[in-house]
């Protein structure tokens, strides 16, 4: 995180540190960026790193960027999850591991069965709801020959003893659709994803199940249509180039147990931050204040890992700790014993301007292991100054 | 006025008068003609306030002659501010001096009587725990015997009657007529009292306060103490005991002594209560105004405002550069010097000592005790990178790395307290009440970080 001409620049300064090397103390830092960020290595995703539209509409639809050029997203947040998503302040989304793909196609039936490596999510996140998204791509052909397919989605218990065999499964939700439409579908797996999060042995992964209905006298073209449908594999479709954006996704929305939740937070915080205006308008301009400070991230080094937003209004404190100390200040009774002791003693110095309220931002962000992840970030935003 | 035309403000480093150092360098950032106005008058107002002129100081707090505490709330202040284990049930104790000095009277059968006035004043939102009558006794035994003097001693509130007529009222040492028809004695208190010398006497007024509290009446009640022999019952055989026993007992009520009555009131504002620390908050804010040295601390900030102010004359320039030269003076001006120093020991950012005698500041005329404390203070600098030791937030962080690559855009993060403690103060309120807090908060640093 730490950029890398700054790097070398306090490199060159190494004499203010005699008793450790530069380069390990500047790990050690960096460790602790990263740990305060909750992230375990540095993030360096490579040139191939997906981020799902999803988790970008997510973003901005629950984001304070009141930038008017960019409509907010309708939202495509399955029902079962929207209640749960407003008490989680972090979501984190992941594609399936190809390498353990299963795929069967019968005549009227295609199974798909899906693993998903959810290592990285911390053990002392609570998972409170998780989808898994599937899209559905229309079927152009006769009119009258347009059906409906049944999919169902299991839980895997045991996977299946031999390859003619069928695995244990427990079915977790299902939905019939038409295929003349295109859309994402969203089903409920959060019951065995919460499961898998707490004990990961159970982890077998997901089995899709798309039923198309068998008709006599279709054509041979008509059933291989109506098997791409569903898009569950890659193999089943020739055009590669989309598949990246339409594979399944499972989006887990979880809270660590720090701050308030995502969508919550937002909404009293634009409240808050209109009352805010016209009382700032009466303050002196010297005394202690907040003022404007955008904060790119591109400028600190951050920008390879964090998908949006670019940068953030972050606002800093300055000005005058007068004495006397106003009302408004929100000031410690020491910062006025040492206002106090400093109009008598300029050797002692005055009280400082400092934040004395943060909120927090949502960021996209990609982890160390290229998950793409929505956060609720603590401490961010300046929303007032105080003297200490 | 001492204060000359607005114009040659501009122009001159000082006021012809010589007295530069009233001015409130803040307010000259305002430069319309609409604002010197307002600001003359301002001006005008700091300078009488600097010279006292136009606001005296309550008789309580005035600085010629030091308020002596209660000795019983010395005894409680060193008790609970120098051992530790002992945890006052209450975190607030008042004293409340009587209001009524004039002497006692004599009742019937002997009976002495005096009358007492406390102005039993507690803010709303605190919890009284316990009230107590301390009284002093002063007894005078007879040379002749080596028995101590035994008497029976009982509180009366003093309470006004709302009807006109005449009502049998109990208590055997009232007189008949008028003051029989306008108030009555409610006993509160009564306690058989022996003593051998003198000594102070506790009569528990907890249910009486919590009275007073909910009733109209407001804050000032009369009490009445009676001293009684024991046999006042039978006049004749009253007398003969009184002569033969010998002694007497009374209690000092004399204004300039140290042992005249206090009422004691402990109560819990529940300093969790915002409501409470913006109280304790507003109390120090007033204190601050009462200073000697405002004259000399603004008279150094004018110097380099009016320089400023003077090579910018006669430049035109848009809002927005306004606004960035403002805040770049302002910069200079202020905040890099407060933080200047604050980097003047070239050390990291931490805890360092700060003694503070309240006589300095000129608070000892109203905290009685202790007389100063350690304070600390924050000192050092929040170099890059910031370490886990200044627990610093992710916006400081942020700050640093942004200052690192832009100082002209915004300084470093501050090293300020971020964990505070509370110190004992007995000190008088603002309506001159003797009051013990057991954790004054906020007082002391504890820790410091980068913010």
């Amino acid at each position: 995180l730490i950029p890398e001409i700054d790097r070398r620049k306090y490199s060159d300064s190494g004499r203010h540190t005699p008793e450790r090397t530069d380069t390990n103390f500047l790990n050690e830092f960096e460790l602790r960026l990263l740990n305060m960020f909750g992230l375990k290595r540095k993030p360096t995703p490579s040139k191939s790193a997906v981020v799902p539209q999803y988790m970008l509409d997510l973003y901005y639809m629950h984001s304070e960027n009141d930038d008017p050029n960019i409509r907010r997203p309708r939202s495509t947040m399955g029902k079962h999850v929207e209640r749960a998503a407003s008490r989680a302040n972090t979501i984190r989304s992941f594609h399936h591991e190809e390498a353990f793909e299963a795929l069967s196609s019968l005549k009227g039936k295609t199974t798909q069965q899906f693993f998903f490596n959810l290592t990285s999510i911390p053990g002392e996140e609570l998972i409170s709801a998780a989808e898994l998204r599937i899209f559905r791509d229309q079927v152009l052909g006769d009119a009258s020959t347009s059906g409906f397919h049944r999919i169902n989605i299991y839980e895997v218990f045991r996977p299946a003893l031999a390859p003619s065999k069928e695995p244990l499964t427990r079915l977790l939700d299902t939905r019939l659709v038409q295929d003349s439409h295109t859309r994402w579908e969203s089903f409920d797996v959060g019951s065995a994803v919460a499961r898998w999060a707490r004990e990961s042995q159970h982890n077998h992964g997901l089995l899709v199940e798309v039923l198309h209905p068998k008709e006599s006298e279709v054509s041979e073209e008509a059933e291989s249509n109506r098997r791409k449908h569903v898009r569950v594999s890659r193999s089943l479709h020739a055009d590669e180039d989309s598949w990246a954006q339409a594979r399944p996704l499972l989006v887990t929305y979880s809270h660590d147990g720090q701050g308030t939740a995502v969508l919550h937070s937002n909404r009293e915080k634009r409240q808050a931050r209109r009352g805010q205006k016209p009382r700032r308008k009466h303050h002196q301009r010297s005394n202690c204040r907040r003022h404007a400070l955008y904060v790119d991230f591109s400028d600190v080094g951050w920008n390879e890992w964090i998908v949006a937003p670019p940068g953030y209004h972050a606002f800093y404190c300055h000005g005058e700790c007068p004495f006397p100390l106003p009302d408004h200040l929100n000031s410690t009774n020491h910062a006025i014993v040492q206002t106090l002791v400093n109009s008598v003693n300029s050797n002692i110095p005055k009280a400082c301007c400092i934040p004395t309220e943060l909120s927090p931002i949502s960021l996209l962000y990609l982890d160390e292991y290229e998950k793409v992840i929505l956060k609720n970030y603590q401490d961010m935003v300046v929303e007032g100054c105080g003297c200490r | 006025s001492p204060i000359s035309s607005p114009e040659r403000h501009r122009t001159a480093p000082g006021l012809d008068d010589g007295h530069g150092g009233v001015l409130d360098p803040s307010l000259l950032e305002q430069d319309s003609e609409a604002n010197m106005q307002s600001l003359m008058e301002t001006l005008k107002g700091q300078f009488l306030q600097t010279f006292n002129l136009t606001r005296p100081s309550s008789p309580a707090h005035q600085g010629a002659t030091r308020v002596e505490p209660p000795e019983y709330m010395l005894e409680l202040y060193n008790r609970f501010a120098n051992d530790r284990t002992a945890m006052p049930s209450a975190n607030i104790i008042r004293s409340f001096k009587n209001e009524d000095s004039s002497s006692y009277s004599m009742g019937p059968s002997g009976v002495r009587r005096h009358p007492l006035l406390f102005n039993v004043s507690i803010p709303h939102h605190e919890r009284v725990t316990t009230a107590e009558l301390r009284l002093y006794t002063l007894v005078q035994t007879d040379r002749n015997k080596y028995a101590g003097v035994d008497r029976k001693v009982t509180i009366y509130e003093v309470k006004l009657l709302e009807t006109n007529s005449s009502q049998q009222v109990r208590g055997d040492d009232v007189d008949g007529g008028d003051q029989a028809s306008k108030t009555e004695l409610v006993e509160l208190a009564s306690r058989q009292v022996y003593g051998t010398d003198n000594a102070w006497e506790s009569f528990d007024m907890t249910a009486a306060v919590h009275l007073w509290r909910k009733s109209d009446y407001g804050t000032t009640h009369k009490l009445e103490v009676h001293i009684a022999s024991l046999d006042s019952q039978s006049v004749a055989e009253g007398e003969n005991i009184s002569n033969a026993i010998g002694g007497d007992m009374d209690i000092d009520t004399s204004p300039e002594d140290k042992h005249k009555p206090l009422m004691i009131v402990y109560s819990d504002d529940q300093s969790r209560d915002h409501r409470g620390a913006k109280r304790e908050l507003n109390e120090l804010i007033q204190h601050e105004t009462n200073r000697p040295g405002l004259q000399d601390n603004l008279e150094l900030e004018m110097t380099g405002l009016w320089g400023d102010l003077g090579q910018k004359d006669g430049i035109e320039e848009d809002e927005q550069s306004e606004e960035a030269l403002l805040q770049m003076r302002s910069n200079l001006i202020y905040d890099t010097a407060s933080r200047i120093r604050r980097n003047a020991k070239g050390n990291q950012c931490k805890k360092s000592s700060l003694y503070v005698d309240f006589k300095d500041i000129g608070w000892d005329s109203w905290i009685l005790a202790p007389t100063g404390y350690e304070a600390f203070e924050c000192t050092g600098v929040c170099t890059y990178p910031l370490t886990k030791d200044v627990t610093p937030t992710k916006h400081a962080v942020i700050q640093t790395l942004v200052s690192l690559k832009s100082p002209q855009v915004v300084s470093r993060a501050c090293c300020v307290p971020t964990e505070l403690d509370p110190i004992s103060l007995l000190y008088l309120d603002d309506a001159g009440v003797v009051t013990y807090q057991y954790k004054f908060e906020g007082m002391v640093v504890a820790k410091c970080g980068c913010r």
